[in-house]
C-alpha cells in the first residue's frame, strides 16, 4: 500500500514537472537542482556516451548495429568522414548533448542528390481541410498544385512522387509511412491556411521542431534520470544526432522554398506578406525520415486570395513558385548536381 | 492529499468526439465535442447564440461555421479557430459543472485535463493557452495515464484508449508515460467511420447516407467476429426509405481496427523488461469510446494468445473513466504542486 502511495506521488510529481516546463520552457525548480547534482555525479558517463555517440557513428553504421540508419546513409551516398578530431566534452550532460546535437553539421558531409521528390497534396476525401465561404476546398487546391508541381519536377529531371493524385482520404500516417517507402529524397506537403482575421494575405513554410530544441533539453533530463547508461541510450543519443541532421536540412529546404515562393509570387501578387519559415510539431512531418517541410501556398480567408487561387493560372504559378524552391535547395546542397540524367 | 477543502478539483477529458468533465462537487457531463459559430447575421438570429456547443452545434450545424476542435487528436494545423474552439468547449464543460458560480463564489478552481496523447505531444503549449484564464490552477496529462490513474493501473499495466480521432496505447511502468511508453494510431472511430462510409457506398450506391447516418449506425451496431443476428438499416433512396443489410460491412470496417491495434500493443509490450511482460499481457485495459465495439475486447484477447496469452479487460465507463481520473489526481496533488501550476 505504501508502495502505491509512493509510486502515485512521484508520477504526480512528474506530471506536475512537466507541466511546469511547458509553463515556463525549463523544468521545476525541484528538478533543477536533482538534475544538477545527477550532471554532477554522471557528468563522467555521459561524456563518455557522447564521445562514442561521435567516434562510433562510423562503427555502429559499419557492424549494422544501427540499421535505419544505414539504410539512410546507404539513401543519401553518404560519405563517412574519418572519426572527427572534436574535442570530447568533459562534463554536464545535458549542456553537452546540447551542444553536440545542435552545432550544425558541415553540409558538404552529406554531398547527395535531391532527385526523388514526396510531393503530398494536403487533406483529400473526407477531409476537406479548410474552406472559402463561397465553398472552395483546400483538398481541391493542393491537389491541382501537387499535380503541377509533379508534372514540372518530371519536366525538371526530378522524380516526382505524390502521396495521393485523387481525391482520396489519407492519414497522416499514411503519407509519412508512402514516403519512407517511396525512399523519397525530400518531402513537401502542401497546404492552403485559414486566419482569423480577413484581411491577411500570407505564405509561410514549416518544418518539424520546437523552437527550443526542448525536445533534445527533455532527452537529457530523462537520460539524466535513470542509473546507469544502457546501450539503448546511446542508440537514442545516436538517433538524435542523425535526427538534427535531418531537421538542419528540413530547415533549410523551408527556408529556400519560402523564399522563392515569396519571391514568385510578389510579381503577380504584392499583397501577399512572407511570414517566414517556424518549426512546428506538425503531425505529417513527424513521421517521415528524410527532410520535410510543409507549405501553406495561399489562405481561403480572405476573398482576393480566394479568387487567385480559383485561377488556373496562379496555380500553376504557385507550383512553378515551388519548382523553383526546389530546384534551388537541390543545388544548393549539390552545385554538381545534373538534372535530367 | 490536498487538504485545502474550499477547492473545486475537477478533471476534464477532452476527447475528438466526446468530452466529459467530473467535479469534487459530484457533478459530471458528457457534451459532444462539437464547437460551431453562426456563419452570418441570418444564422445569429436563429440560433440566438454567438457559439454553440455539444449537440446543440450538432443539430444547427448546417448555420454553422462547426469545428470538432481535436481532429485526430490535435489542433489542426494552423487553424486558429480550433484553438478558440477547445476554449469555448473547455468553458462550457466548466460551467456545467458550476466551476462558475464556484469561482464568483471565490473558491479557487483546480483542473486536471486529459487529452489525446498526440495533441500532449505536439499542441501542448497551444492547449495550455487556450485554457488561460478559466480556472486557478491547471494540469495537462495525456488520457491514457489520467485514465491509468483513476484505474489505479500504474504498474505493469497496459492502456489501450480507442478514441474517435486517435487510438492511443500507454504501458504503465510505474513512472511518468514517457515517449516510448506511448504509440498513438489515427486508426480510431472515425476511420472506422470512414471505411464503412466507403463500403457502404460501394454496395448500395443508389442510397443517400450521410456521415452522421453512419456514425449513429457504427455507435448502435458496431461489432467484430461473430454476430447472431443482421444489422439493418434504413435510409432513403429517391426520397424512399429503403432498408439496406450493413452486416458485412460493419465486421470488416471494425475490424480493420485489430490488426494495427495488436501490432502496436505487441511492440509496446516487447519493449517491456522480459520479467514483467506476462504481467502487462495480463492486465490490458481497453477503455474510450470505441471500445465499445461488439467483441473488440475478446478479439485483442484472443491475439494476444500468439505472444504467450493475456487478458484484456474492457473498462465499464469509458465515457467518464479519463474525467474521473481527472478528478484523482486534481484531488491527489498536493497544495504545493498546484501552486507550482496557478498562474
Amino acid at each position: 500500500m505504501a508502495n502505491v502511495r509512493t509510486v502515485r506521488r512521484r508520477l504526480l510529481r512528474e506530471a506536475v514537472e512537466e507541466n511546469y516546463a511547458t509553463m515556463f520552457g525549463a523544468p521545476a525548480p525541484s528538478v533543477q537542482r536533482r538534475l544538477r547534482f545527477q550532471r554532477f555525479r554522471r557528468g563522467g558517463a555521459w561524456g563518455a556516451a557522447l564521445a562514442l555517440a561521435f567516434t562510433g557513428t562510423w562503427v555502429l553504421a559499419e557492424t549494422g548495429v544501427f540499421k535505419r540508419e544505414q539504410i539512410i546513409t546507404e539513401r543519401v551516398a553518404l560519405i563517412v568522414p574519418p572519426p572527427p578530431q572534436r574535442p570530447v566534452p568533459r562534463i554536464g550532460a545535458a549542456a553537452s548533448l546540447d551542444s553536440v546535437v545542435t552545432t550544425p553539421m558541415d553540409r558538404s558531409v552529406f554531398p547527395y542528390a535531391v532527385r526523388r521528390i514526396v510531393i503530398d497534396a494536403g487533406h483529400g476525401g473526407h477531409h476537406v481541410g479548410t474552406s472559402s465561404p463561397g465553398g472552395m476546398q483546400e483538398k481541391e487546391i493542393t491537389l491541382d498544385v501537387a499535380n503541377r508541381l509533379a508534372a514540372l519536377l518530371r519536366a525538371g529531371g526530378f522524380e516526382p512522387l505524390l502521396t495521393r493524385s485523387d481525391d482520396k482520404t489519407l492519414t497522416l500516417e499514411d503519407r509519412g509511412d508512402l514516403a519512407n517507402e517511396l525512399e523519397g529524397d525530400i518531402f513537401v506537403s502542401i497546404h492552403v491556411n485559414w486566419f482569423s482575421e480577413s484581411d491577411v494575405r500570407a505564405v509561410e513554410t514549416f518544418y518539424l521542431g520546437p523552437t527550443e530544441d526542448r525536445e533534445l533539453q527533455r532527452l537529457a533530463a530523462r537520460e539524466n534520470e535513470d542509473p546507469g547508461i544502457p546501450l539503448g541510450e546511446y542508440r537514442q543519443a545516436l538517433e538524435r544526432v542523425f535526427a538534427d541532421v535531418r531537421r538542419q536540412e528540413s530547415r533549410q529546404l523551408a527556408r529556400t522554398v519560402q523564399q522563392e515562393l515569396h519571391k514568385s509570387l510578389q510579381t503577380v501578387n504584392p499583397a501577399v506578406e512572407d511570414r517566414g519559415v517556424k518549426s512546428a510539431p506538425f503531425g505529417v512531418l513527424t513521421r517521415t525520415r528524410m527532410p520535410a517541410i510543409l507549405t501553406e501556398v495561399g489562405c481561403l480567408s480572405n476573398d482576393q486570395e480566394v479568387a487567385l487561387l480559383a485561377n488556373d493560372e496562379y496555380r500553376q504559378f504557385l507550383a512553378e513558385a515551388l519548382l523553383e524552391g526546389i530546384r534551388s535547395y537541390a543545388l544548393e546542397l549539390n552545385p554538381n548536381l545534373t538534372l535530367g540524367s | 492529499m490536498a487538504d485545502d477543502n474550499k477547492a473545486l478539483s475537477v478533471g476534464v477529458d477532452l476527447g475528438t468526439s466526446r468530452s466529459a468533465i467530473s467535479a469534487s462537487s459530484g457533478a459530471r457531463e458528457l457534451v459532444l465535442s462539437y464547437v460551431g459559430w453562426p456563419l452570418d447575421m441570418v444564422a445569429r438570429r436563429v440560433v440566438k447564440k454567438d457559439c454553440l456547443v455539444g449537440e446543440e452545434a450538432l443539430e444547427n450545424r448546417v448555420m454553422l461555421d462547426l469545428h470538432r476542435p481535436l481532429e485526430r487528436g490535435m489542433i489542426k494545423e494552423g487553424a486558429e479557430r480550433d484553438s478558440k474552439a477547445v476554449r469555448e468547449l473547455l468553458s462550457h464543460l466548466l460551467t456545467q459543472a458550476g466551476v462558475d458560480e464556484a469561482r464568483e463564489a471565490g473558491t479557487p478552481v483546480r483542473a486536471v485535463v486529459g487529452v489525446p496523447a498526440e495533441a500532449m505531444r505536439v499542441n501542448k503549449q497551444q492547449l495550455r493557452s487556450a485554457m488561460e484564464g478559466l480556472v486557478d490552477s491547471l494540469m495537462i496529462v495525456s488520457e491514457p495515464f489520467a485514465v491509468a490513474y483513476g484505474l489505479d493501473a500504474l504498474l505493469h499495466a497496459l492502456i489501450i484508449d480507442i478514441g474517435a480521432g486517435t487510438t492511443d496505447l500507454c504501458v504503465m511502468n510505474g513512472r511518468y508515460p514517457r515517449d516510448e511508453d506511448q504509440k498513438t494510431l489515427t486508426v480510431a472511430g472515425d476511420s472506422i467511420d470512414d471505411q464503412l462510409e466507403q463500403l457502404i457506398g460501394d454496395r448500395y450506391p443508389e442510397a443517400l447516407v450521410s456521415r452522421h447516418m453512419v456514425t449513429s449506425w457504427k455507435e448502435s451496431g458496431s461489432f467484430v467476429g461473430q454476430l447472431s443476428g443482421k444489422i439493418i438499416v434504413q435510409a432513403p433512396v429517391e426520397g424512399k426509405p429503403t432498408k439496406f443489410d450493413i452486416t458485412e460491412e460493419m465486421r470488416t470496417a471494425c475490424t480493420s481496427l485489430v490488426p494495427p491495434v495488436v501490432e502496436a500493443m505487441n511492440d509496446l509490450i516487447s519493449r517491456v523488461e522480459p520479467e514483467y511482460q506476462p504481467k502487462v499481457r495480463n492486465n490490458v485495459i481497453l477503455t474510450g469510446g470505441s471500445s465499445l465495439i461488439g467483441g473488440l475486447g475478446a478479439a485483442i484477447q484472443e491475439a494476444l494468445q500468439d505472444v504467450g496469452g493475456g487478458k484484456v479487460r474492457v473498462v465499464k465507463d469509458p465515457a467518464f473513466v479519463g474525467s474521473d481520473g481527472g478528478l484523482a489526481i486534481a484531488t491527489d496533488a498536493p497544495d504545493s504542486d498546484w501552486e507550482t501550476l496557478s498562474g
